[in-house]
């Protein structure tokens, strides 16, 4: 029992309160307790004793004064210089003296706050603190958290990890240690600070961080234990995807942090340094599995984004039910999308692969997964205002695989209930955006299905993820709105099999509806799948869940546009009813740490072998007939990070302290400050050599003149 | 001619390599007899000085017979008068003269340099007198000419013994009025006191027309100031003291000896006083070379 203040001694029996203590604080702390809140100035040290030689400062005064009794004698004959001299000089000689005897007072308060071991936050700041009750360990084991660090450095939820413990071992006897991992949320005490390094609930995992839920966790922890004081140590990398700094919560949270009795503390370790080597992220833009002569295949729409273009050609290892073939991918631009066709064979209805880079910083972000079956029956509707346009539409979205045409659902928007939403691959949406009136609709996109929106006739006042109609544009008679990029790689309006792009340079635009919110509000999910030349967008995608809300900014109507020719409207309602169509399959894609409740009670073991856990890391997974693919979320693909005045904004008034890698990377989270003190007494000393120099005198602006005496 | 009661004073060597070279007086001397040193009056040397028209009651031995022969008028051919000095060795014994940093103090040296000039004048044939100042007047030998003068002015010189409070500027102005032949006077001293009364001293003299010398004697630790701790400094001359920050108070100390030296340099040179600062590091003997030396190519310029 080390930790103790320097006015009192510790109860014997550790610092951890009993049930009475736990309400009220323990009396033997002045930090416990209703006293507590404001004692954050107070200052905890390991060998409070020696503070009882605090007196001893006052050594160099007496050290001074007897030394004016006794300095060397000189007999000196020019005695009327010396006089003279010192009679001018007096002032600075006092001036340097009362410097110098200052600079060895501090000196000697230094030494002995340095040999009473101060028990101090690493950085400077939170210098001095009180042992908290509780000490929560939050940790962001995303899978960007896998990312190593510097050159050589290690993984950042290893360096969390490291700081973390080497910190929280100096309160193992004080404090209470609670683990809140971002994968379970589940608060766990730790016996030690060292199990932290071990804990399987700190391992990596491949899914996406929730910081306002685990703070949720915390607060909920809490309330329910009512502990004294509690610090939340936060190790993450501030991916912006992870913080969610939009997220209402953020205010609620900061302030029932704040309404508490207790004093809460807030800790970041920001492990923000960029990666040391390249990193490259691949992602399945999508898949679709189709029949042709009798034989199965399937094609893979794939990007790879890397952060420096290293290499011309990245090898791509695919694997197909366990078989692997190296793929070469030639990269063109940092951002490259390619399409990968493989024939599935006559026989084999399901099975399961995967797509790999090779291993950089971050080998969490190089794989991706997939599975294949049984296809589902496509089926879209149609929800829409204007009658020519549903008509149009109703065409587009038809089913033609068999010998008789079946023309796509048309629904009016109040019969929304009866729609029967498991059998749905596609909704195609023309009234204004349905915001919270229809909550199906935006299940139904979270769980894999496809949306497209087209522009409603009146505005509305609804957005769906900050994305909203805005105004009616119109071209001039001679200045038709074009189209001036789209994305032949991947996505509904890529080219055909046989290489042949679909004509939307052709298109005549009279009339679009622009859109808003999707450069801001949504940060990484969305995207331009086709812009005009001016840079507004005529398709745009905004990823949701497992699915994808398509926003087309015109509409199948001569008045707007010649999509009603349908070379271009139709292969993009198709493709898009493909890709709602995936979800009907036998198999089942899932995001780590986002499984649905139905995947949950069915019993997955991993496609490969070996242990790995379903809800948390990426991989294929087998139940029986059923195959689960298992990819890392795309949150943890963005690379935007919140800056420490945005965390500072979203903790408001709670006491906060940021260590920040990039520019404090040594310096440990919690420890003794005793190289505070220690470097201060050094430069106290070296100041005072250099006042004692010979050669040193004040500068001339300090030259003093005598006052008449 | 050195005793062996003067060996702790008067350096054989250094009297054989300096007795070479006779000291000079800069001025016209009023000697008792006949010696190396210019007088004021006509005398019967063999330097030619002028003519002078008879008048009578003139040595008719001294009458010009070629002058006489070709212009028929009565002249006299005048010759210099040459006569010994008598030289004053005036001797500060105040307290900052025991004050040395290195082997000797500056009464030491002084002492050395004294006793040495001393022998040397007495040995040219001139007279040399002793005047110890403390606080007053200690020692006053007037001077003279034969060696047992000598032989009591070496054993008073090594028996002084330096103290006190500085009384130079007023044993200097009573040796002014005391003295009334034009002499030598060669004065030792650090001249720490007060340097207004001090020229006023050495002005008195100079009006008086003695050939007037100043070896100012100063030991170079006065003059740098090298001390780099603190110290208390003892006043030699009393019983003050002082602690001091030499760090501090060295620019300001330099600049007002600086300025002391200064005032005393200006001011001999001003009166005509032969100025000479010595300090302790310098070998005594060179000091004397120098000042022998220098006397004599100043005398044979004059003449």
């Amino acid at each position: 029992m080390r930790r103790c203040w320097p006015t009192f001694s510790s109860s014997g029996r550790g610092w951890w309160p009993t049930s009475d203590e736990k309400r009220f604080g323990n009396p033997a702390r002045p930090d416990a307790g209703g006293t507590q809140g404001n004692s954050s100035g107070g200052v905890t040290f390991l060998q409070p004793l020696i503070l009882f030689g605090l007196p001893l400062i006052l050594l160099p005064v007496l050290i001074h004064l007897l030394n004016r009794l006794r300095h060397r004698p000189q007999v000196w004959g020019a005695m009327q210089f010396i006089l003279a001299a010192t009679r001018s000089s007096v002032d600075r000689a006092r001036l340097k003296q009362f410097l110098i005897l200052l600079f060895r007072v501090l000196a000697v308060l230094a030494l002995i706050l340095f040999l009473s071991r101060p028990f101090a936050g690493g950085w400077l700041g939170w210098a001095v603190s009180v042992a908290p009750d509780v000490i929560f360990l939050l940790v962001d084991r995303s899978a960007s958290m896998e990312t190593k660090s510097g050159e050589g450095g290690a993984f950042r939820r290893e360096e969390v990890l490291r700081t973390m413990s080497e910190a929280a071992e100096e309160f193992e006897g004080t404090s209470h240690l609670v683990l809140v991992d971002s994968a379970t949320r589940h608060p766990q005490t730790l016996d030690a600070a060292a199990d932290l390094l071990e804990h399987p609930l700190a391992a990596a995992t491949d899914a996406a961080a929730d910081i306002p839920s685990m703070l949720q966790a915390a607060l909920s922890w809490l309330i329910k234990n009512e502990v004294g004081n509690a610090e939340i140590w936060l190790g993450s990398d501030l991916q912006s995807e992870s913080w969610r700094p939009g997220d209402s919560r953020w205010e609620t949270l900061s302030g029932k942090l704040q309404a508490l009795p207790q004093t809460i503390k807030i800790r970041i370790v920001s492990v923000d340094r960029p990666a040391g080597s390249a990193d490259a992220q691949l992602t399945l833009q999508n898949q679709v599995r189709r029949e042709r002569a009798g034989r199965r295949e399937a094609v893979f729409s794939l990007e790879i984004n890397t952060s420096s273009l290293e290499t011309d050609v990245i090898p791509v290892e695919f694997t197909l039910n366990g078989v692997s073939t190296e793929l070469q991918v030639k990269m063109d631009s940092p951002q490259q999308g390619w399409t990968h066709r493989t024939d599935l064979g006559s026989s084999d209805s399901s099975g399961w692969g995967s797509f790999a880079l090779p291993a950089d910083a971050n080998s969490r972000n190089n794989a991706v997964y997939f599975v294949y079956g049984e296809g589902g029956e496509p089926r879209a509707s149609v929800v829409g205002e204007l009658g020519a346009v549903n008509s149009v539409l109703q065409i587009a979205a038809g089913d033609y695989r068999g010998e008789a045409a079946a023309l796509a659902d048309l629904l009016p928007n109040w019969q929304l209930s009866d729609l029967n939403w498991e059998e749905q691959s596609l909704v195609v949406w023309q009234e204004p955006l349905p915001g919270d009136s229809a909550p199906e609709l935006e299940s139904f996109i979270e769980a894999g299905g496809a949306a497209l929106f087209l522009p409603p006739h009146e505005l509305g006042t609804n957005d769906l993820a900050g994305i909203r109609w805005s105004r009616i544009e119109e071209a001039g008679a001679d200045s038709l709105f074009r189209v001036g990029r789209w994305d032949r790689l991947a996505g509904p309006l890529s080219d055909t099999d046989e290489g042949l792009g679909l004509p939307l340079e052709d298109l005549l635009i009279h009339q679009r509806r622009n859109l808003t919110g999707y450069e801001t509000g949504t940060g990484a999910a969305s995207s331009l799948a086709a812009s005009f030349r001016d840079g507004s967008p005529l398709l745009l995608r905004l990823t949701r869940g497992r699915g994808a809300a398509w926003f087309l900014t015109t509409l199948p109507h001569p008045d707007w546009s010649s999509l009603t020719d349908g070379d271009v409207l139709v292969p993009l309602v198709q493709r898009l009813l493909q890709l709602g169509t995936l979800r009907q399959e036998q198999v089942a894609y899932a995001t780590a740490g986002e499984l649905s409740p139905a995947i949950t009670v069915m019993n997955w073991e991993p496609a490969g072998g070996g242990e790995k856990d379903y809800r948390w890391h990426a991989g294929v997974y087998r139940s029986e007939d059923h195959w689960l693919a298992v990819n890392r979320s795309p949150r943890e693909d963005s690379t935007a990070t919140v800056t420490s005045e945005v965390v500072r904004r979203l903790f408001g008034e709670l006491p906060l302290a940021i260590r920040q890698e990039q520019t404090d990377r040594t310096e440990p989270l919690q420890g003794e400050a005793w190289r505070l003190f220690l470097l201060g007494m050094l430069i106290f000393l070296l100041v005072e050599s250099y006042l004692t120099m010979p050669q040193f005198s004040f500068p001339k602006f300090m030259t003093f003149r005598m006052a008449p005496s | 001619m050195a005793p062996d009661r003067q060996q702790s004073l008067i350096d054989s060597r250094v009297v054989s390599r300096l007795m070479a070279q006779p000291l000079y007086a800069r001025r016209d001397m009023e000697g008792t007899v006949s010696g190396l040193h210019k007088s004021p009056h006509r005398g019967s040397s063999v330097e030619f000085a002028e003519y002078r028209q008879y008048v009578h009651g003139d040595d008719l031995r001294r009458l010009d017979w070629r002058v006489l022969a070709r212009t028929d008028r009565y002249y006299l051919k005048e010759f210099e008068a040459e006569t010994n000095l008598r030289a004053y060795f005036a001797l500060d014994l105040s307290g900052s003269m025991r004050f040395g940093s290195g082997e000797a103090n500056k009464l030491a040296y002084a002492q050395k340099m004294l006793a040495t000039l001393a022998w040397l004048v007495i040995r040219q044939g001139d007279a040399a007198g002793l005047l110890a100042i403390g606080s007053d007047t200690v020692l006053d030998l007037p001077p003279r000419r034969n060696p047992a003068h000598l032989q009591l002015l070496l054993e008073s010189l090594e028996n002084l013994k330096s103290g006190g409070q500085t009384g130079l500027p007023s044993g200097l102005h009573e040796l002014a009025d005391r003295i009334r032949r034009r002499a030598l006077v060669i004065v030792f001293s650090d001249c720490f006191c007060d340097v207004e009364s001090l020229m006023a001293s050495l002005r008195h003299l100079s009006y008086q027309r003695h050939d007037v010398v100043m070896f100012h004697l100063l030991d170079p630790q006065e003059l740098q100031f090298n001390f780099n701790r603190p110290l208390r400094f003892i006043d030699l001359e009393g019983q003050a003291s002082q602690v001091a920050e030499p760090s501090v108070i060295r620019d300001e100390y330099l600049r007002r000896i600086n300025q002391f030296l200064e005032t005393l340099q200006k001011g001999c040179r001003e009166f005509g006083i032969d100025y000479r600062r010595v300090q302790l590091t310098d070998k005594y003997e060179t000091v004397l070379a120098d000042f022998l030396i220098e006397r004599s190519r100043m005398v044979a310029n004059i003449r």
